[in-house]
Order: C-alpha cells, then sequence, then structure tokens
C-alpha cells in the first residue's frame, strides 16, 4: 500500500496486482480514486489501465452483494460468470463504507474518455457488476443516457443498465420508447449482442401499459428488418413478433384484416417516421414475415407458416432462439440422413465447372 | 240383466239401420287415446266378422269399407268393441255352453237344408235332381266300353289320346319282337300261364305251391328278358349315334378342306395382284425383328478397356525393350514407384484429408519439397509417356508425384485411365480404391486452387467430369468427404465476424454445387449449402478488389440457385443491398460524379483471384470496377425479380431496390438499367391484399356409421333378452287370460240367469195357470154346494 503513494510506481504496481485483490479494499479503492483522480489524461491515454481499472471496480465483492442480487430479480443469463468470485476481502470492513469508496471510484472513472473496446466492456457488465454495488445507483443515470444517445452498439449496451435504473430505481426517462424504436435497424439483426438485445426487448414489450402504437411501430418494423435478415436471426424474429401480437390482441389486425378487402398498392406504414404514432404501423399488415413462408430454410418456414392461421394460445419461449447461429443450423441440416444417391444417368447430365447455369455464364468468362 | 236387455235392443235397432245403410258413428261414443307409434307385430285391435256388426262398421269406417276387409278396428269404440266380445262368446262360448251335457252332435247334410233362401219345395226338386242324377251315372258306366274314365291304355292315358300321338312314340318298339310278344301273349296274358298250368295239371291241390313259386320265376325271368332287350337296344342306338357323328365330322373335315383347296386353286388361276398388295402381303408376312449382337453390358465394355490399356502398355513396354528406350520413356514407371519412405507418407495421411485444403501451412513446405523432388527427376513432361496402366495411389504423397509437371489435359487422361483401369464392376474392390482416389483428388485440386488459383481453374475445368464420376462411385464415403468438408468451411466462415473468401472455398462451393445440383431439392447438403452461402454473404469482408469479386460469384451461386429452387433468400438481397449502397456513397461523393461507360460488363474467372492477364492487379476497387460490380448487382436483381414477384412484401422490398438503383445511376448505361430496372419491378408488381388468416375449410359432415360389434356374442345377451320378453309377455297374457276368463264367467252366468229367469217365467206363468184353474174349479165348486144347499132347502 506504502508503494502505492510514490507516483513513480504506482502504474506499475497497479499493473502488477492480482486482479481479485486479496487485501483489505477500502485502501485499494481510495488510492484508485486518487490514482485516476491525479493521471486522468495518463490513464485515457493507456487502454490496458482503463481495464485494469475496469477488472478492479468489477472485482470488488459488497458484502450485501447476496442482498442486491435477491433484489435484483432478473438476471441476464448471459452475464453469470461473474459469480464465483470470492468474497474474503470484504471480512473486515463494512458494507457500507466499500459501498461509497467504490461509488467515489466509478463515479471518477466513468468520467473519463474510454477507448471503445473499454467502453463497451463497461457496458457489457454494468448492470451486473457495478451497479447493484454503488451507493446511489441514479449516479449512473447520466452516463447511461449519454450512452443511449449515441446509438449504434454503445446504446444497444447500455439498454440494460437503463432498464434497471428504470425498473428498480424510479429513473424517470421520457421517450424511453422512441429511442428504442430508433434503434431497430438493420444492424440489430446482424449484431454480435443480438440475443441481449431481444432478451432485453422482451422485457421492455411485456409490459402491457404499452401503447397499441407503439407495439404496432415495432413489429412492423422488425418485419420490414426481416426482409434482410440473416436466416439465423429469422426464428427469433418471427417468434418475437408473434408474441408481440399475442400480447396484444389489438395487433391482431396486422395478421388479419377482415374488414377491408380490397387491393392495397402501397405499404401504408412510413419506415422514414421517426414518430410511432405517426408511422402508420397500425394500418398496414405484415407482408414482409410471411413472405418468409417461402424462405430456403426449412425450420424458418415451419415457423413462418404458423402466420397464416389462427395463433396458438401460448407465447413462443423466445431464449429457444435467442442463440442460434447458421453454424448450428448447418450442423443440423447436416445431421439429417441422406437419402438414396441418384445415379446421373450420362455425362453430359454433368455440368461442367463454368457453365449451364444462366447467371454463371452470363456474369463470368473463363 | 237389464244391460243385455238394452243391447239386444240396440243390436236390434242396429240391425234396422244396417239395413237401410244409414248408420254413423256416434262421435260422443268414440273414446280414444291417440297411438304415436306404429308397434310392429302388434295387431291393429280385436276384429270380428260377424255379419251384422261387419256391415254397420263398414258402413261407418269409409275407408276400411273401401279396403273391403272384414277385420274392423274396434279400438276407441267400447259399445262396439264389448259387443264384437259378446258376439263371439255367443259363438264360441255359449255354444260349448250349450252342449256341456252333449256326447254327440247330428251334421245335417241335407242338400239346401242350411240355406235360408230356399223354399220348402226347391230344396225337395234339388234332392230329387241328385238322386236321379246319382242313378243314370251308374247305368252309364255299367255299359260303356270306351269311358273317358277309362285308363287301361299305356303311361295312364286314355286309349284315344294314346293313339292320337302313336305314330310319334316309340315308332320302332314292336319291329323285332313280334313273335316274342305273340307267344308271350298266348302263354301269359289275362292269365295264360297259370291257367295253362291249371289246365294241364290234375292234381291241383298237391301242386298248388310249386305252381306258385313256377309263376314267381317265370316272372322274373320276364323282368330280366325285357330288362336285356332295352338294354341291347339302347346299345345299338349308341353305336348308330357314335357312328354318325364320326361320318359327320368326317364330311365337315373334307368340306372344309375341299373349300380351302377350291380357294388357293383360284388364287393361283387368278391375275397377278398389284404390286401394292403384295408389298402389304410381304409386310404382314415380314419378320417384325432380326437377330442381332447384343449390346455390352457395362461390365464388359469396362473389361474391354481395361484390356485395352493393358495391351498398349504392353507394347509401350517392348518398345522400351527394343531399344526405343530414351530417358523419357522410362520415367513415366520410375515416377510410379514410391520416392518417398512409407513413414513419412503414413504420418500426413490423417490429418491432410481433414484439413487440408484450407490450412495449409503444415503442409506448404512438403509440396514444395516434392515438386523440387519432382522437378529434378523431369525437367520436361511428354505426353506420349504416360503409362497406360496406372494403380490408383494408395497415398497422398504418391498423387503429388503422379500429377507434377502435368498439364491440365496430361493429369485429365492420367485420371480417366487410372478409372477406367480400376472400372468398379471389374472388381467390388476398386470401389474402395476409388473412394481414397477420389479423396486425395479433390484434396489435390483444393490445395491447389489455394496455391496456383488461376492455374487451377484448368485443372477443375478438365477434371470435373470425372470428379462428379468418381463422387458418384464413392457413393456414401464420398458425400460424407464432401460433408466434412463443408463443416470444416462453416467453422470458418461463422467464427469470424469478417471472412476473406479464400479460392479453394470458392471452386469448392461451386464443386458442391455441381455435386447436390438445385434442381434435385430438399438434399439435406443443399440446404445446408444456402445457409452457408448465405452467412458468407453477410460475413464477407469487402475491403479488396478480389474479395468483393470473390463475394459477387458466391452471390451468382445463390441466385442460381434461388432461380431454380425459387426460395427466398433474404441474404442475397442483404448483400445486393450492401453493394448498392456502398456504390451509391461512392457515387455520391463529388469527385466522381462522371464515369465512362462500361467496356464489358461480365468478369473474367481469373479477376476473382486478384490476377487479370498474367499479371497482379491492384487491391482497391477502382472506380470503373465499382460500377462493374453494381451492374452485375443489378443484373442479379433483375433475375431474382421476376422469382420473387409472387412474395407478398414484394412492393416493399423491390421498391426499395428500386430508389436505391435511381440514387446509384451515375453513367450513361447506369441510368438505362435503373431506368429499365424500374420498368421490370413495375412489370411485375401485382396488387395484393391485407393479411387474412386462412380461412379453415368446414367441417366435414360427420357421418354416424353404425358401429357393429364384430364380436358379438349373440347367444348371451339374445337368450336374456328372449327370456326377459318372454316372462312380459307371460305376464300380459296372464293379465289378459285372467280378464278373458272373467268376462266369460260373467257371460256365462248372465246366461245362465237369463235362462233361470226364463224358467221362473214359464213356471209362474203355470202356476197361475193352475191357480187358475184350482180357483174357477173351487168357485165351480162351492156354487153346486149352493145350489145343493138351495135345493135340500
Amino acid at each position: 500500500m506504502g508503494d502505492k503513494k510514490e507516483p513513480v510506481t504506482e502504474e506499475s504496481v497497479l499493473l502488477e496486482l492480482p486482479v481479485p485483490y486479496d487485501g483489505p479494499v477500502i485502501p485499494l479503492l481510495r488510492a484508485l480514486r486518487s490514482f485516476i483522480q491525479k493521471r486522468e489524461t495518463f490513464i485515457e491515454q493507456d487502454e490496458d489501465y482503463q481495464m485494469r481499472i475496469l477488472a478492479f471496480i468489477h472485482s470488488v465483492q459488497v458484502g450485501a452483494g447476496k442482498k442486491s442480487r435477491s433484489k435484483g430479480k432478473k438476471r441476464s443469463r448471459l452475464d453469470t460468470d461473474g459469480e464465483d468470485i470470492e468474497d474474503e476481502g470484504a471480512e473486515g470492513n463494512t458494507d457500507g463504507e466499500i459501498r461509497t469508496n467504490l461509488s467515489h471510484v466509478v463515479a471518477e472513472f466513468l468520467r473519463l474518455k474510454f477507448t471503445r473496446r473499454v467502453y463497451v466492456k463497461t457496458l457489457l457488465h454494468l448492470h451486473d457488476r457495478i451497479l447493484p454495488k454503488v451507493n446511489k445507483p441514479l449516479m449512473l443515470a447520466d452516463f447511461l443516457v449519454s450512452s443511449f444517445r449515441m446509438g449504434g452498439l454503445i446504446s444497444l449496451l447500455s439498454l440494460n443498465g437503463l432498464f434497471v435504473l428504470m425498473q428498480k430505481h424510479h429513473l424517470d426517462f421520457p421517450q424511453f420508447y422512441e429511442h428504442f424504436y430508433s434503434l431497430l435497424t438493420v444492424n440489430v439483426l446482424h449484431a454480435k449482442y443480438r440475443a441481449r438485445f431481444f432478451h432485453l426487448a422482451d422485457t421492455f414489450m411485456g409490459s402491457s401499459h404499452i401503447p397499441l402504437y407503439t407495439v404496432a411501430a415495432v413489429a412492423k418494423r422488425l418485419s420490414r428488418l426481416s426482409l434482410y435478415a440473416p436466416a439465423e436471426s429469422l426464428p427469433l424474429l418471427l417468434t418475437f413478433t408473434m408474441n408481440l401480437v399475442l400480447r396484444h390482441p389489438g395487433l391482431l389486425a396486422l395478421l388479419n384484416r377482415t374488414t377491408e378487402d380490397e387491393d392495397i398498392a402501397h405499404d401504408p406504414y412510413l419506415i422514414e417516421e421517426s414518430d410511432m404514432q405517426k408511422c402508420r404501423a397500425l394500418d398496414s399488415s405484415l407482408w414482409e414475415l410471411k413472405s418468409h413462408q417461402s424462405h430456403h430454410n426449412p425450420e424458418v418456414v415451419k415457423i413462418a407458416m404458423m402466420l397464416s392461421s389462427e395463433l396458438p394460445t401460448i407465447e413462443f419461449d423466445i431464449t429457444e432462439y435467442l442463440e442460434t447461429s447458421t453454424e448450428e443450423m448447418i450442423e443440423q441440416c447436416l445431421a439429417k440422413p441422406f437419402p438414396e444417391a441418384e445415379k446421373r444417368l450420362k455425362r453430359s447430365d454433368m455440368a461442367s465447372f463454368l457453365s449451364r447455369t444462366p447467371v454463371l455464364n452470363e456474369l463470368w468468362t473463363a | 240383466m237389464k244391460t243385455e236387455k238394452r243391447r239386444s235392443v240396440s243390436d236390434a235397432k242396429s240391425k234396422r239401420f244396417g239395413s237401410t245403410a244409414q248408420v254413423r258413428t256416434n262421435p260422443f261414443e268414440l273414446y280414444l287415446t291417440k297411438a304415436k307409434h306404429n308397434i310392429t307385430g302388434r295387431t291393429a285391435g280385436k276384429s270380428f266378422d260377424s255379419g251384422n256388426s261387419t256391415v254397420k262398421l263398414k258402413k261407418g269406417n269409409k275407408k276400411q269399407g273401401a279396403k273391403g276387409q272384414t277385420a274392423i278396428q274396434t279400438h276407441g269404440l267400447r259399445s262396439v268393441s264389448r259387443n264384437v266380445a259378446v258376439t263371439n262368446r255367443k259363438k264360441t262360448l255359449l255354444n260349448e255352453y250349450n252342449s256341456r251335457t252333449k256326447n254327440n252332435r247330428l251334421i245335417d247334410h241335407r242338400l239346401g237344408e242350411k240355406d235360408t233362401t230356399m223354399s220348402v219345395e226347391d230344396k225337395m226338386m234339388e234332392r230329387m235332381m241328385f238322386e236321379r242324377k246319382q242313378s243314370t251315372k251308374v247305368k252309364r258306366r255299367q255299359f260303356n266300353l270306351n269311358d273317358d274314365d277309362d285308363e287301361d291304355g299305356s303311361f295312364g292315358r286314355t286309349m284315344a289320346e294314346a293313339e292320337r300321338f302313336e305314330d310319334q312314340e316309340m315308332p320302332e318298339t314292336d319291329d323285332t319282337d313280334d313273335i316274342l310278344e305273340e307267344q308271350f301273349v298266348s302263354t301269359h296274358h289275362f292269365g295264360g300261364g297259370l291257367l295253362k298250368k291249371v289246365i294241364n295239371d290234375d292234381n291241383r291241390d298237391a301242386q298248388q305251391n310249386d305252381v306258385r313259386a313256377d309263376r314267381k320265376l317265370q316272372i322274373e325271368d320276364i323282368i330280366a328278358e325285357s330288362k336285356q332287350k332295352k338294354y341291347n337296344k339302347q346299345n345299338e342306338l349308341d353305336e348308330v349315334r357314335d357312328l354318325t357323328k364320326s361320318l359327320d365330322d368326317k364330311w365337315k373335315e373334307a368340306r372344309v378342306r375341299s373349300l380351302v383347296s377350291s380357294a388357293f386353286g383360284e388364287a393361283v388361276n387368278d391375275p397377278p395382284v398389284e404390286s401394292y398388295d403384295n408389298l402389304v402381303k410381304m409386310l404382314q408376312f415380314d419378320s417384325k425383328a432380326k437377330a442381332s449382337d447384343r449390346l455390352k453390358s457395362e461390365a464388359e465394355l469396362a473389361k474391354d478397356a481395361r484390356d485395352a490399356l493393358e495391351l498398349a502398355d504392353k507394347k509401350r513396354k517392348m518398345n522400351r525393350m527394343d531399344g526405343n528406350q530414351d530417358a523419357t520413356a522410362s520415367r513415366g514407371l520410375e515416377m510410379l514407384e514410391p520416392a518417398f519412405d512409407e513413414q513419412e507418407g503414413d504420418e500426413d495421411d490423417d490429418d491432410e484429408v481433414e484439413l487440408q485444403d484450407i490450412d495449409l501451412a503444415d503442409l506448404q513446405d512438403d509440396l514444395v519439397t516434392v515438386s523440387k523432388d519432382a522437378d529434378k527427376k523431369e525437367k520436361t513432361a511428354d505426353p506420349s509417356d504416360i503409362p497406360f496402366v496406372i494403380p490408383a495411389p494408395a497415398k497422398r504423397r504418391e498423387l503429388d508425384v503422379l500429377f507434377a509437371n502435368r498439364t491440365p489435359k496430361e493429369v485429365h487422361t492420367i485420371v480417366s485411365r487410372i478409372m477406367s483401369y480400376h472400372h468398379v464392376s471389374l472388381a467390388e474392390a476398386n470401389r474402395e480404391k476409388l473412394t481414397t482416389f477420389y479423396k486425395f483428388l479433390l484434396d489435390f485440386l483444393l490445395t491447389k486452387s489455394d496455391s496456383e488459383p488461376v492455374e487451377a481453374l484448368h485443372l477443375w475445368n478438365n477434371l470435373t467430369f470425372s470428379l462428379l464420376e468418381l463422387f458418384d462411385i464413392s457413393q456414401v464415403k464420398g458425400a460424407t468427404f464432401t460433408k466434412e468438408r463443408l463443416q470444416v468451411l462453416t467453422r470458418l466462415v461463422c467464427r469470424k465476424t469478417k471472412y476473406r473468401i479464400v479460392p479453394s472455398a470458392i471452386y469448392f462451393l461451386r464443386f458442391v454445387t455441381l455435386c447436390y445440383p438445385w434442381s434435385k431439392e430438399g438434399h439435406p447438403v443443399q440446404e445446408a449449402l444456402m445457409l452457408l452461402l448465405g452467412k458468407i454473404l453477410v460475413n464477407v469482408d469487402m475491403s479488396s478488389r478480389s474479395s468483393v469479386l470473390n463475394a459477387l460469384f458466391v452471390a451468382s451461386l445463390v441466385t442460381d440457385g434461388v432461380l431454380v429452387t425459387k426460395k427466398y433468400c433474404p441474404e442475397l438481397l442483404f448483400f445486393l443491398r450492401k453493394t448498392l449502397a456502398n456504390r451509391e456513397r461512392q457515387a455520391a461523393s463529388p469527385d466522381q460524379s462522371t464515369s465512362p461507360a462500361l467496356v464489358s460488363n461480365s468478369f473474367s474467372f481469373q479477376e476473382l483471384f486478384g490476377c487479370e492477364g498474367g499479371e497482379v492487379k491492384d487491391k482497391t476497387l477502382s472506380r470503373d470496377d465499382g460500377q462493374r460490380v453494381a451492374h452485375a448487382g443489378i443484373a442479379l436483381l433483375e433475375k431474382v425479380v421476376s422469382v420473387y414477384a409472387e412474395l407478398p412484401a414484394y412492393t416493399e422490398l423491390f421498391g426499395d431496390f428500386d430508389e436505391l438503383i435511381k440514387k446509384v445511376k451515375t453513367g450513361g448505361a447506369s441510368a438505362a438499367q435503373a431506368e429499365a430496372f424500374g420498368r421490370l419491378v413495375a412489370l411485375h408488381r401485382q396488387p395484393r391484399k391485407y393479411l387474412q388468416f386462412s380461412k379453415k375449410p368446414p367441417a366435414p359432415l360427420q357421418l354416424l356409421e353404425p358401429r357393429i360389434d364384430t364380436k358379438f356374442d349373440r347367444s348371451k345377451s339374445a337368450k336374456k333378452t328372449q327370456v326377459k320378453r318372454l316372462l312380459h309377455d307371460k305376464k300380459r297374457s296372464m293379465k289378459g287370460a285372467k280378464r278373458e276368463l272373467r268376462r266369460d264367467n260373467h257371460f256365462i252366468s248372465t246366461v245362465q240367469l237369463n235362462e233361470q229367469l226364463k224358467k221362473d217365467a214359464v213356471r209362474n206363468k203355470k202356476v197361475k195357470e193352475i191357480f187358475s184353474n184350482l180357483y174357477s174349479q173351487e168357485s165351480e165348486h162351492k156354487r153346486l154346494q149352493r145350489l145343493k144347499a138351495k135345493s135340500k132347502i
């Protein structure tokens, strides 16, 4: 501890300390705080230090961690890896002290400018490794809201923490759903964090107090996105949208509009309109989802086929589809028994390497 | 008594009404409970046919009267039914009652006795007539010889009848046994034989028994004789019939023959037939097929090919022996001998099969040494020195040696020689050999594809047929091999966020589409391949020129599949959209406002691997190329439009693209293409409706079929129900019988009472008479006494 007072070696000591720190926690936290205050620019330049500090913050175990954990009803099942950290270090100190100190460190830390990698990592575990441990969780609100407004992956990741704040700590965030709606782009379907996003979206849209036009807009937007969605995301997308309809029977008109029987040339839905009230999603139909009935993958077709008949009464379990990957799907396909190979009739029945198909012939020459 | 009297009065009345035919049922008397069901097997009601009542009721019940039935429905008519019952009793019970003390009964058979309409005189007349008739009948029979009733004629017919048909019946019965007949008649008929014997023998009594036995014997003889005669006659008849039949047959045959011969004779005599007819006849009798050499079976062809190879090889060796040997000629054979020690070969064997096509690193060095090795041996390869008989390589390394410094054509020759020498139909073990050969060959090609992608194209072009044939031969094992490769490639593609397509992957994917053509739908490999291609299109790295072109090639593979299978592939559209959007971004940048017209729209295959015309091109996508890529992308889209015209979301999908392409257009050619695309999209746009659930078909009518119990045991349940029914019947009939008996008793007692009353009345009358007589007697007596007394005085 004494070593840390010396500014010259401070950095090296920080890098050498074991990450689940086995000494007394409070002095460490105090030292960290002063270190961040003092060496702000230095840390901002070096990604390693940022990661290091983040690791320390993550590893601090608050005695009442269990309490906070029990308070958090919903824990994403994706984030279970931080649980086996021992809480020996916290024995000698009172909970409150650790919490206040940690809060100070976090406050200082979040004020820094991170590299993108650290930013992502911070946001990834904010809701389960930082938020339950600080004194006043609402102090993270500023950070989260600003990240949420950044757009793209960062705002996607900030959703989780924001949601916890709104749910348990009464954070008032007007126009949350508008922002959420604006997040729905093609990138969501291709992103690495698709599972996390949809898991959260499922909880957001789970409330029955959301206005119908909001749900309709989300459903229609997702359905529009599905036109370009990779096969692996389609089962999730289809079941998620169908769940929306199941939860809000008012949306049934999107799938089964019996009142009007005329041909419709243009979709009334306006995808460019950011205001969900004005985008006329409720006047539309989910043609895009129905198009997947002729998808190339039979699994997708099977789910899409359910759109044409009366929907089931029980919601789909989307967790089943959250983490479907193309690799799995291919493995599934290849695991099927191969049909008996038919014999090719003649030599002319076999194509040469670059011929016989109209597309290849036209675009490619040998 | 009172009621009985009243009824008799009513009866009398009804009788009177009946005669006037004006009777109607009294509706107030009708006492009916409506019958709800017709119960089968139940009689409609009690019926009676006593003359008077019937007449009366017939008139009342017009329906029944119309039918003319005597049975009357008395149901509901109380007085009528009672009347019926009483009448019936009068007919039966009363008779019985009246004759209860009697043992016999007189039946009157006198003519007309029962007919009430006849008068006494008529009856007498009738009887007399009958008597006379009887008497005349007897007399006439006595003297009539040819009576109608005479049945002495043959076969129970009268003689007159028999006479009429005499000629037809048995025309030749009596012609042969005339004498016997005569004799027979004279001796036996009319008791002849017996009489004769009786006359001949005087001592009649003694020989009585003998004679009887004799006669019996004689009769038996006669019977036997006649039987024999009949049998003989029948035999003769049969013979005659057979003979005539055979004659008939012969005659017919002869006739047919003569007819045929005469016909032919005439034909010969006829003038010569026209050539057309002749031709037709010739055609008619022409043989339909001629014997020819059969086609050789596959096995025989294979054997021939093998023999030819062996022969050629022998010749080649002979040439060498003759002294023509030069360095090049011997090289072919030497090359076949394994140039490596076994250990080296063994250790790579397995991993090569697994991963070599993609992970080249560990093998690259080996390959280099191999090629160097081969280089040392032969500087120049000569197509003529390829040996004819080549053993299938058992090691991957041998294959490399075999193909070292060979042109693609020569490689093809080698492969086809190996294949024909190891044809499967020659030995089943060859399948195994060829399967390993297939693996090695594919592996070789894939390795080559990565190291020298452009040269590999010629190899692939030359070897595709052979490879496909080998793929077919290797059956399941080949398929699993391909499958394993596919899995490896999948892992590589899926585990990176940006996948850079390698040439071997391009070749391999194309080869898989050849192995499993899109037209054969529903194969698991196809599904997997579509997913993989889609994933590549999504994940592909588009940073360099060649990778863009590679992706475009994959996209055209997918488009091919889409055109055939007509399936929706979002990944393809995602890729095309991304490409066009990139292009739009480029076009939007200020420095590239105009660009020259395109030189050519298609890409050469060499471009895929970053070199064109021998020289390696720059890595970034040039402006010109960008336009070409966009052009190609639009071309792919155009192909897809017609396939996806049926999609419900067609408008959204291609409307987007239409706008995008309009933004992309920069050069003159692109603008025209954008316009064409817009027109195409508009052309395929179809009217569509809001989504609705598909209507359920109406529930089919429930057809209720009787449930037939196949194992029904009739005996048990039938017995039970029968016993029940019998018990019920018994109870009911017991009740009915009791009731009838009660009524009978009542009837009898009324009858008895009536009798008693009548008797009493008679007695009273008699008593009164007696008393009146006595009174008058008494009065007379008193009057006499008074007179006496007066006179005395």
